[in-house]
């Protein structure tokens, strides 16, 4: 039985998710990821998918199964409007639901109240129905019928190889065959085009009085008139004025009033309507429900990293194993960056074979190294959500969170202060740490002696050794890069040529030895053959 | 209704200078100065004379369209001015705000409807006295945009014309109740609601169809106004574009005359001080010849309120134009007043000289030396680097650049090496460029080349400056030691 399409199981998806954004996102940036590649996750209400990292091998096996299948562009297209549609669905006919029981109650005392007024026969009527929920009923029946019938049309040529994909198209199938199903979509259609071809005139009164039906026969209109007498003066782009008013009525009763009036006009299609919106005001389905708004978590984020990958970035699918005989990824590339600067981005890889699990990396400041860090963050934590990482190749632990250490910036706090901080931050982020976490640290101790520095970050090194997960450590002490066998040193790559720019490029080196003097002119491209080759002629 | 005062119809000028180019030039050539000398406080002179001096005319022919029109304006000066003086009441600001509310911006449909209206009476009046002026002027004017102008206002605005217009605007007033046709929306919410006239046969069904009696719970006061809003949304659309249509075009009519009541008024301020002003030659892009004669800094004469000084050149095939020389011997002024004349002529406008020929050139940038900014954040020779660098990724071949005491912030042999590179590398390119410079190894470099046009500050065998600005290479000494002894005595 089909029940999500982000679990195998409903026992897997019953497993309790984190409700709020790991402190790792802010540092990483990848609340920029999603806020930018994925607008409307929170509406969703699929964060915590976002912050629950998964380690069960199966779970992260169907979800990449499933994104595989997604890439199909054909695949997305057939799902296009189950997705759009029914994503927030279920809340909008529970609400109607509950609305139009209570409105029965409603007119119940409204009814009662008609006794104490004078009817006036042919002006007022006596039992005014609520048209306009009914249709709603209509609307959103019809829409959920045809398609759900559209896509059942396509399952057949898509054979679907997933088995998160092929469960929801069997679901669909079954559920499309079904004799109410083959009703109500009918019905619907039918209901839909007599109220579309309905054109009344409508009368009332700028001083609140009264309304009146009638029927349309073509009469002129006014604007059109004006438009054509002043047409000689215009020129280019005009203005418009019109205000963007809202059609809904202000009064829905006044609204279902006048809907009353016309029905006398059109009895038997209001007297079908009111049949139809009883029989089948119960016509949504769970399964169906949850699959909209669920693959939502695939869709934005192929949508994303698509617009990336035609700027000529890649992104894989990494292979998650318990202990790897060698962590690598290839060609990876901070994804928040990327999503600002759309072109040049830069690619780096890196890789850890054991006994080697800790990246030291030292450079010049605006060398690229931080950026490095937050990719080295990136991968191993969309890894474990399932999805594609940046790069063209990756094998990565399981990992169960990444935390961060970035240098924070307090300005109001004296450098005692700042170091019993950086301390109290990194004991916390220890005590939360498991095997299977990873760090992401970035110029820690910065404000303290270069000494006291190196003192301290040994102390965390070994503390993450012991630890026994992947890390990356951003510092400017270059003393640290061959601090024992665990760790590997990785630095900025030299420019070129003297006084090239940076390249951004993260080598796994020895630190230090480059040179900054800058040529001024070379770096603003300024020379002789660069101006000739810029201006042309 | 097109008024075509500027270009023929059919006719663009060249893209206008690019933002930060204009900035550039505005503050290099002191056009501020000279812009808002003449327009005063008329935004409209100050806008037109800006947007024209930053749209070079593609060709001399366009140049002559404009300079007809100018020698019309200078003949019936008074004309033109009434013309002027009749859009200045047809102000949009002025009508867009009746009593206190601005029906433009407003977010009140019965305000919009109401000032529209009330708009439409005004403009349609003042098109009745325009089209009376374009009756009595039309022989008078010998140019084709004038002549033009006038014939299509006669043609355009007949009597019946404007009866017609006053009429509708005086039927249409806010009924005392609505006919709509209406469709049914998703969930059978009346949608589209367009307003209708009514008829006598809608007249007897109205008295016969089933009505609705109001009563509290249907929020009658708020639903029925919300109504009436969706039933005049289009009518008050086609009222307010109606009255904008006529705005703009008594704007355009306006604009366009600005930019001929500009060059009269700076015309009669350098008049005043003696100073004369000619009709330029314009010559084709591909020409090289330039010739001047009195050439002169119009912001000196606005500033200094007294004549200034002029300086002739003939030239021909030349690329590179070198100015070396003393210290506050007058070549800024002089390149100043170069860049203001090309600008100048190349859009039209008389230009400050006795006479002046000079070749079309597209656009027209600047690289002057800065004053030090307080706030500047990089290095004084870093900002002038990425000032070049942006001025050489757009420039084009058939540009003009105008270079003031560049890379005078570094050493003498980097600075003059770099600059080099540029000028070469520009003129090379088919650039034309002016370079003032007293960095001595950069002027050097150039000795003895055809396409390059030495000039030198004029000093007389005393030591003493003319402020003329005259053929001759770049000699040995600088002459800072003059102004150093000037100063120290």
């Amino acid at each position: 039985m089909f029940y999500s399409v982000l679990f195998p199981s409903e026992e897997s998806a019953a497993r309790p998710r984190r409700k709020t954004m790991p402190e790792a996102f802010t540092d990483l940036q990848l609340d920029v990821v999603m806020k930018r590649g994925l607008q409307d996750y929170q509406e969703l209400g699929l964060e915590d998918i976002y912050y629950t990292p998964v380690t069960d091998p199966e779970v992260i096996q169907y979800r990449q199964e499933v994104l595989r299948e997604l890439e199909d562009p054909a695949v997305r297209e057939a799902l296009s409007q189950i997705v759009e549609r029914f994503g927030s669905l279920r809340e909008f006919m529970d609400g109607l639901r509950q609305k139009m029981a209570g409105a029965m109650k409603l007119s119940d005392s409204s009814r009662r109240n008609y006794f104490y007024k004078i009817p006036i026969p042919g002006v007022t009527s006596s039992k005014t129905r609520n048209w306009m929920d009914m249709a709603r009923v209509l609307e959103r029946l019809g829409e959920f019928t045809e398609t759900l019938a559209d896509f059942a049309g396509s399952v057949e040529r898509l054979r679907f190889r997933s088995a998160g994909l092929r469960g929801f198209a069997e679901h669909v199938l079954r559920f499309c065959k079904s004799e109410r199903f083959l009703e109500m979509d009918a019905e619907a259609r039918r209901l839909r085009a007599a109220f579309g071809g309905i054109r009344y005139c409508l009368w009332f009164k700028s001083d609140n009085s009264a309304v009146k039906v009638l029927p349309f026969e073509e009469q002129e209109d006014y604007a059109a008139g004006v438009e054509a007498l002043f047409s000689r003066f215009r020129q280019g782009e005009t203005r418009d004025f019109r205000k963007h008013l809202e059609e809904e009525p202000v009064s829905e009763k006044l609204e279902n009033e006048i809907l009353q009036l016309l029905s006398r006009r059109y009895p038997r299609e209001f007297g079908d309507l009111e049949a139809f919106s009883e029989k089948y005001l119960d016509f949504d389905d769970d399964a169906i429900l949850r699959f909209a708004r669920e693959a939502r978590f695939y869709l934005g984020w192929l949508e994303m990293t698509e617009k990336l990958k035609e700027e000529g970035l890649h992104f894989c699918y990494p292979a998650l194993e318990e202990k790897p005989k060698e962590t690598f990824a290839r060609d990876c590339f901070d994804l928040a960056l990327a999503l600002r600067q759309n072109r040049g981005v830069v690619t780096n890889s890196f890789s850890l074979a054991p006994p080697e699990q800790i990246l030291i990396v030292t450079g010049p400041n605006q060398g690229g190294k931080s950026t490095f860090a937050r990719s080295f963050g990136q991968v191993h934590y969309l890894a474990s959500l399932g999805l594609t990482v940046p790069g063209t190749a990756a094998v990565l632990p399981f990992c169960d969170g990444v935390l961060t250490h970035f240098e924070r910036e307090e300005k109001l706090k004296d450098l005692n202060g700042k170091l019993r901080d950086d301390l109290m931050r990194l004991k916390k982020l220890m005590d939360a740490a498991t095997p299977q976490s990873v760090f992401v640290v970035n110029e820690i101790f910065a404000s303290t002696t270069a000494w006291d520095a190196q003192v301290l970050c040994g102390h965390m090194l070994e503390a993450m050794i012991q630890k026994g997960g992947n890390a990356v450590l951003v510092t400017f002490l270059e003393e640290l890069a061959d601090f024992g066998p665990q760790t590997v040193s990785m630095a900025a790559e030299a420019p070129e040529q003297e006084g090239g720019s940076a390249s951004y490029r993260i080598l796994r080196k020895k630190p230090g030895g480059l040179s900054y003097a800058m040529r001024l002119a070379e770096r603003h491209a300024l020379g002789y053959e660069d101006v000739k080759r810029r201006v042309g002629g | 209704m097109k008024v075509n005062l500027l270009l023929p119809d059919g006719c663009a000028a060249s893209e206008s200078i690019p933002a930060f180019a204009r900035d550039a030039l505005k503050k290099d050539l002191e056009l501020e100065t000279i812009l808002n000398a003449v327009a005063r406080k008329d935004d409209f002179i100050l806008q037109a004379l800006t947007e024209a001096i930053f749209s070079p005319l593609p060709t001399p022919e366009l140049i002559s369209y404009r300079h007809e029109a100018l020698h019309d304006a200078i003949d019936h000066a008074e004309e033109v001015r009434a013309i002027y003086d009749l859009c200045l009441s047809t102000d949009r600001r002025r009508l867009g705000t009746m009593g206190t509310l601005n029906w433009m911006n407003n977010y009140d449909l019965n305000t919009t409807f109401n000032g529209a209206l009330e708009s439409l009476n005004v403009l349609t009046e003042a098109l009745r006295r325009l089209r009376k002026m374009a009756e009595a002027y039309e022989e008078r004017f010998q140019s084709r945009g004038f002549r033009a102008l006038f014939r299509m206002l006669r043609e355009e605005l007949t009597d019946e014309y404007l009866e017609e217009v006053k009429r509708q605007v005086a039927e249409l007033r806010y009924p005392d109740s609505f006919l709509v046709s209406v469709r049914l929306g998703n969930h059978l919410q009346g949608v589209d609601y367009v307003l209708l006239k009514k008829s006598k046969k809608q007249t007897l069904e109205l008295a016969v169809a089933p009505s609705y009696r109001l009563g509290e719970e249907d929020e009658p006061a708020k639903d029925i106004s919300a109504r009436q809003a969706r039933a005049v949304n289009g009518v008050t659309n086609a009222l307010a574009q109606s009255a904008m249509y006529l705005f703009d075009f008594f704007d355009r009519l306006r604009s366009e005359l600005a930019f001929y009541i500009g060059c009269l008024i700076l015309i009669e301020g350098m008049e005043s001080k003696s100073m004369p002003m000619c009709f330029p030659t314009v010559l084709k892009g591909e020409s090289e010849q330039r010739e001047w004669e009195g050439l002169y800094d119009i912001s000196l004469v606005v500033t200094k309120r007294a004549s200034v000084t002029g300086n002739d050149l003939r030239a021909g095939h030349k690329r590179i134009y070198l100015v070396t020389g003393a210290n506050q011997g007058g070549k800024s002024t002089f390149l100043r007043s170069l860049g203001q004349a090309q600008l100048m002529a190349q859009c039209g406008m008389p230009v400050g000289a006795k006479k002046f020929t000079a070749p079309l050139r597209r656009t027209v940038y600047s690289h002057f030396k800065r004053e030090e900014d307080r706030w500047m954040r990089s290095g004084k020779l870093d900002e002038e680097l990425v000032r070049m660098r942006k001025i050489t990724d757009y420039i084009r071949p058939g540009d003009l650049l105008l270079l003031n005491e560049s890379f005078s912030s570094t050493s003498e042999r980097e600075g003059s090496e770099m600059l080099r590179q540029v000028t070469q590398a520009l003129a090379d390119s088919g650039v034309e460029v002016f370079s003032v410079s007293h960095l001595h190894t950069y002027a050097s470099a150039f000795r003895g080349r055809e396409e390059v046009q030495f000039l030198r500050a004029q000093r007389r065998s005393d030591g003493e400056r003319t402020f003329k600005i005259v053929p001759g290479e770049p000699l040995e000494t600088a002459y800072g030691e003059d102004l150093y002894k000037e100063v120290f005595g």
